[in-house]
């Protein structure tokens, strides 16, 4: 199979308790996967490791053939690695169209000398990039809002926002940490259905961790499920919904809780 | 050197009773009081004005102690002053949910207002007790001041009994609590505004003892706590915030790394070293030397 | 003769206000519009100052002094931001003010180099070549021109994407990581420019002094630039003028009252310390400043 990411034998703790231990799999190029387990599996541990917000203690994690590990936060999603957070993270003091303009990857008119010496260049680039976000805004039915303040949107428009923040990444792959967590779902449908045009259309690769089981068994073609920070199993929905050792993985956690 | 060693100690001692009320006050608001400095001031001339304008009149009480009178009514005074400040500015900040930056600009605005307030009434000069210049005495060859003397036994008396406070007490039970966490504290039914006030009261009250001492051995001026509150932030910071022992020690060091790079460096930079100290401490330990949360 | 004193005063006020304003613009850049919480500024006024005279009075080029001078704020700027910006906002806070003050007791202490506490005055004035009458106003267009040159760059730059960059730390630098963006690389950035900013406010002072001084460097000064930013409006340029305007306009009008010099300056701290207080309770955005748009906690 063709692998986008590459995840081997990642290691990491916080004061002796072992969060990650040893996870181990690879992503398909082009597909839906769904990350799952029970609480306290390591999830986002595992989503924050692989954007470089925690350095593992050992492991290897490779992007398109490329280690990630050591690499700073903003050198990976330049890579064309995205993410969103478990907790929506809007800008909310900048205006929506402000945080969609902020996304894209290596424009001229960030750094701190072009925006004084070629303000021409800068600008051509700017009306890109706002057309651009114009587009994902219509997409996400958000065009109406984009000179609003982001904080004004509800909770639901805020995770279409921050999707629509990351497309403007241009992303390879986007990790997404609970899109779903809270949304209605008339809006969830409609983020589903996003999420498989975008699959579709741009050939983008989605990495999602979710709670909602019958939901990713719906969306994802392939799902990894993970307890106490190692991958306990791999399959097809049909194949995890049947396997034992999800089941216990699963149960154990209901009976502590 | 011994004698260096042993102006470390009092100076240190001095600046252990501001760091301890900065630290816990630190903790538990998450402020950085640069107002802290100011209520060691106050604390030094409120005694000031208390001995002159209502005790020295009572010619019968000789001066000794008249002079401790007014150090017990002051360093009340600035305890009291400090809750007063809490339930008419800082509560309301509090409820509003304000972050670091407002509380660190009232706090400043709070200095300035107080320091200023200081000089518009007694001027920018030093002001005297009236007391006779005391004669150091020698004990081993070392010099040391009766003053010095009480500074020492009084710092080391008042660590002793905030240490009983925070173990015996309830109230010091939950000042440690609401230290350690502060969401738990208020759901266990502590009263979180009323360890606030104690709060605030014992780190006023400590400061005023610290200045008032400061004051004595050295002198009275409207910047004197204002000169000791970086090396003050050095000693909370050394000692790992919210950590009253950590203060404790932290001070003793600062006091004593100020004094004793005399030998090094000489008296013209004794008050850049524990500038120097506290940012190597931020740069290469920022949770001090004791840890942390 | 009583017209030609009162409007060399104020020229005067106007030069003080264009100081003021163009030392203000420079801790909002990095306050108001990155969140760096910078209470050393002072420290970057003086390094500018300071090095200009020195150079000056071994006598180098006037207008090269002054280059070198800048440089050396940006480059301090740099080296002290380098090492301490990943800290936490209120230890950045008490790192640079000690810093600020360390730089201060090195000018008091090393008088073989900066004149010790009485400083150094010999160097050349900016202006020397005016006749007199004209070197007052001749210093008010220069630094309104200076003013005017650095609030064009800033608002440029502010409103350019960099200047979204910028924003976006402020507001959440988990965020802005996650899109991609170095916010190590662009705190130094916003340091260094708010402090050659500060640089360009420590020589225009010198020379309006016709002095550099340890006592003009104390950490006050840098208050009052937080007091002018705050006051006006955080990450609001025309509010860091406002801010200014009212706050020399402020210190001046106190000057007249009969209290004597002690106390009309600790009056005019006292109700300078009030009015921050209230100003925090009750409007925190300051005058300009936008409620929607501000953060002033980080």
């Amino acid at each position: 199979m063709n692998s986008i990411l590459t995840i081997n034998d990642v290691k990491k703790s916080f004061d002796g308790i072992d969060a990650l231990n040893g996870a181990s799999f690879d992503v398909e190029k082009g597909k839906i996967t769904g990350l799952i387990g029970p609480n306290g599996a390591g999830k986002t541990t595992l989503f924050n490791t692989i954007t470089g917000f925690i350095s593992p203690e050992s492991g290897s994690i490779k992007f398109e053939g490329e280690e990630l590990i050591g690499k700073p936060p903003y050198e990976i999603t330049r890579k064309g690695l995205a993410r969103t957070f478990q907790i929506t993270r809007s800008l909310d003091k900048m205006t929506v169209m402000d945080n969609l303009l902020l996304a894209p990857r290596e424009q001229t008119g960030e750094s701190v000398i072009w925006p004084i010496i070629t303000p021409g260049k800068v600008e051509e680039e700017e009306i890109e990039v706002r057309e651009m976000a114009m587009d994902i805004l219509e997409f996400f039915n958000l065009d109406e809002h984009k000179d609003e303040y982001a904080g004004s949107l509800s909770g639901g428009q805020k995770k279409l926002l921050e999707l629509a923040r990351v497309l403007m990444i241009e992303p390879k792959m986007v990790l997404l940490d609970e899109a779903f967590a809270g949304v209605n779902p008339s809006l969830s449908n409609k983020l589903v259905d996003y999420i498989k045009h975008l699959r579709d259309d741009h050939e983008i690769s989605f990495l999602l961790i979710e709670h909602d089981i019958p939901l990713i068994m719906e969306v994802c073609e392939d799902i990894i499920v993970m307890a106490k920070g190692e991958v306990i199993a791999r399959g097809k929905p049909k194949e995890i919904k049947n396997n034992q050792k999800v089941l216990d993985a699963y149960l154990g956690v209901v009976h502590d809780e | 050197m011994l004698q260096l060693i042993l102006n470390g100690l009092i100076t240190g001692s001095i600046i252990a009773l501001g760091a301890i009320g900065l630290s816990m006050i630190y903790d538990i608001l998450g402020l950085v009081n640069f107002a802290h400095g100011d209520f060691m001031t106050f604390g030094g001339y409120l005694t000031f004005f208390i001995s002159l304008t209502f005790l020295r009149p009572i010619s019968f009480i000789p001066l000794t102690y008249d002079l401790l009178l007014s150090a017990i009514l002051a360093i009340i005074g600035v305890g009291l002053f400090s809750i007063l400040l809490d339930k008419i500015i800082w509560k309301k900040l509090r409820k509003k949910g304000a972050g670091t930056v407002t509380l660190l600009i009232t706090a400043i605005g709070i200095a300035l207002a107080l320091r200023n307030g200081i000089v518009f009434i007694w001027g920018s000069g030093t002001i005297s007790l009236g007391i006779p210049i005391s004669q150091a005495i020698e004990i081993f060859g070392l010099k040391i001041t009766f003053f010095e003397i009480i500074s020492i036994l009084v710092a080391i008396t008042l660590m002793l009994l905030l240490d009983f406070l925070l173990k015996n007490t309830k109230i010091g039970k939950a000042m440690r609590a609401l230290s350690d966490n502060q969401s738990l504290a208020s759901i266990t039914g502590i009263n979180v505004d009323k360890i606030i006030s104690y709060t605030w009261f014992l780190g006023g009250a400590y400061a005023a003892t610290g200045g008032i001492l400061y004051g004595l051995i050295t002198s009275f001026r409207p910047d004197m706590g204002w000169i000791l509150l970086l090396p003050i932030f050095a000693a909370v910071i050394l000692g790992s915030i919210g950590n009253v022992y950590g203060a404790m020690v932290g001070g003793l060091i600062i006091g004593l790394a100020q004094e004793t790079s005399l030998v090094f460096i000489g008296s013209r930079y004794k008050i850049a070293v524990s500038f120097l100290l506290l940012i190597i401490v931020l740069l290469v330990k920022p949770e001090g030397i004791f840890g942390g949360k | 003769m009583i017209l030609p004193s009162l409007v060399n005063y104020f020229i005067y006020i106007g030069i003080i206000i264009g100081i003021y304003g163009l030392f203000a613009l420079g801790l909002n850049l990095e306050w108001g519009f990155t969140g760096i919480l910078n209470f050393g500024h002072v420290a970057f006024m003086g390094i500018a100052a300071y090095t200009m005279a020195i150079l000056n009075i071994a006598g180098l080029n006037l207008f090269i002094s002054i280059i070198i001078g800048i440089a050396l704020s940006i480059v301090a700027g740099v080296l002290i931001g380098a090492p301490t910006l990943k800290l936490r906002g209120d230890y950045l806070a008490i790192v640079t003010i000690a810093f600020s003050e360390i730089i201060r007791y090195f000018y008091i202490n090393e008088g073989w180099l900066t004149g010790g506490a009485g400083g150094l005055s010999n160097f050349n004035q900016l202006l020397g070549f005016l006749p007199s009458q004209y070197k007052q106003i001749g210093f008010l267009i220069v630094t309104l021109a200076l003013l005017g040159i650095v609030y064009v760059f800033l608002e440029k730059l502010i409103n350019s994407p960099w200047g979204r960059v910028l924003k976006s730390i402020r507001e959440d630098e988990e965020v802005s990581k996650a899109l991609g963006k170095n916010i190590y690389k662009y705190k130094i950035q916003s340091l260094a420019i708010g402090s050659g900013i500060a640089g360009i406010a420590g020589i225009l002072q010198a020379f309006n002094n016709y002095l550099v001084l340890p006592s003009s460097y104390k950490p006050l000064i840098t208050f009052y630039a937080w007091i002018i930013v705050v006051l006006g409006g955080s990450a609001n340029n025309k509010g860091s003028l406002v801010g200014a305007i009212i706050f020399v306009a402020f210190f001046e009008s106190t000057r007249f009252l009969p209290l004597g010099d002690v106390r009309v300056g600790s009056l005019r701290m006292i109700i300078i310390g009030l009015l921050l207080i209230l100003l925090m309770l009750f409007r925190p955005q300051g005058i300009l400043g936008n409620k929607e748009e501000l953060k002033l906690d980080i």
